[in-house]
């Protein structure tokens, strides 16, 4: 054993809970989830040698996420990845909210159930839900979430501005739906 | 010049991002942060998959040496020429091997040596070209009619979910100057391909091969030859080439 660092077990499995977490919502299937987890760990393991970081949780969900990826590609699933520029500013910024007491997504997700949450999600696309579920559940910093995805932080920012506002039109067609059946 | 400029981003990429971090406002959305958060399922991982994720490990430090395989991959790492030179020497072993056998050995042999080479070849080109699977089916009883008309002899189908391999398929092969059937299961995220094919002898001792970093395991039971090919642990191989030793006896 390598007397210097602290072990395997005791740097990487506390995260495990988030690994999964972060499986299930990539791949959307609680077995293949599962798959993906015990890949990631199996090449997190062999990697390990290489790892320097002080924060094990980034590192191994990039890895879990890279294997999550492999596999959706390998199963043309990843086409569902849409065309999307990054660049587009999205109007309905995190400035533009602060302030009021409650802003409109925050009152149409305390209005929502939570099977209706949960949905939404999952038919955001890979690229949003991704980010979403790193920063509001995993609540990992901008920064980090941006070394895991290796894209710029300005980017991770937009990405999750865009997601608020495609989670938002969702729930608002939703509301409308459920409205109009009533 | 084109390494500064390769390199040039990834460090900028961090400092800028740092840069940003520090100077950036908190997150003002705390009210849509803590409503979403309540509602939103945050899926745990299942007792099971710390067991089956602590047993993966304990299996890896058991193939090799803790710390030796540490330091040897440090070393390589570190070091691409040592690991040109490997590959080198691993070639021209290789080769002078594969003379020596070709002039020094009996034909059985080398006859031995053709095979693992066809299988483990097989198994790349099937991997490769993405041609892995003709009849696509996890049902035995889909994939074993489908090889009727292709094939002179019937290969035993049979899928092992319960035990983690799951039948995925089948497709014709050509090995050893015939056709072959070639069955295709998925273990996690690896493919085994599993070949089968009428032989005279019986030699059920399950014996392992390496070619390439690919692990074969072959053995001949009941007038049927078998090789199962795959980049996974011998372990696991052996526990499928266990689990098709028993199945003809079902």
């Amino acid at each position: 054993m390598n007397q210097t660092n602290p072990s395997f077990e005791a740097t990487v499995l506390p995260h495990l809970d988030a690994a999964y977490n972060l499986a299930r919502w990539l791949v959307k299937d609680e077995h293949t989830a599962q798959d993906m987890v015990q890949e990631a760990y199996l090449r997190a393991f062999r990697y390990f040698g290489s790892f320097r970081g002080e924060d094990a949780r980034p590192w191994l969900l990039g890895i879990v996420r890279n294997t999550c990826y492999s596999w959706l590609q390998s199963m043309k699933l990843a086409g569902e990845q849409i065309e999307f520029n990054d660049d587009v500013e999205v109007e309905n910024s995190v400035e533009s909210t602060a302030g009021h007491i409650e802003n409109p997504e925050a009152m149409l997700v305390r209005k929502a159930e939570r099977a209706e949450i949960n949905v939404a999600i999952e038919s955001l696309p890979i690229t949003f839900r991704e980010v979403l579920i790193l920063r509001e559940i995993e609540e990992m910093a901008y920064g980090k979430i941006a070394q895991l995805m290796q894209i710029p932080i300005g980017t991770v920012m937009s990405r999750l501005s865009r997601a608020r506002a495609m989670l938002r039109s969702a729930l608002e067609s939703n509301m409308r739906t459920k409205a109009c059946g009533v | 010049m084109r390494v500064v400029r390769k390199r040039a981003p990834a460090i900028f990429l961090r400092l800028w991002n740092l840069c940003l971090e520090l100077t950036m406002p908190p997150d003002s959305d705390h009210e849509f942060s803590r409503q979403l958060r309540e509602k939103v399922t945050q899926h745990k991982a299942p007792s099971q998959l710390r067991k089956r994720i602590l047993t993966n490990i304990e299996g890896q430090r058991q193939a090799l040496p803790a710390g030796r395989m540490d330091a040897f991959l440090h070393y390589l790492r570190g070091n691409w020429r040592a690991l040109s030179t490997a590959a080198v020497c691993g070639v021209a072993l290789t080769m002078v091997g594969t003379h020596y056998l070709t002039v020094n050995s009996g034909s059985d042999a080398l006859a031995q040596q053709m095979l693992m080479q066809q299988l483990s070849a097989s198994h790349i080109r099937a991997m490769v070209t993405g041609h892995l699977i003709d009849v696509v089916s996890s049902d035995q009883h889909t994939v074993k009619p489908w090889f009727a008309g292709k094939l002179d002899y019937s290969p035993p189908v049979n899928t092992f979910v319960a035990d983690g391999f799951e039948l995925t398929g089948g497709r014709l092969d050509y090995l050893n100057d015939r056709l072959v059937a070639a069955l295709v299961y998925k273990r996690r995220l690896h493919t085994i391909d599993a070949y089968a094919w009428p032989a005279n002898e019986t030699n059920p001792t399950i014996t392992r091969h390496t070619r390439n970093g690919i692990n074969i395991v072959e053995w001949t039971s009941e007038s049927m030859r078998y090789g199962l090919v795959s980049d996974i642990e011998f372990g696991e191989l052996m526990a499928l080439a266990k689990l098709m030793q028993n199945q003809r006896l079902n």
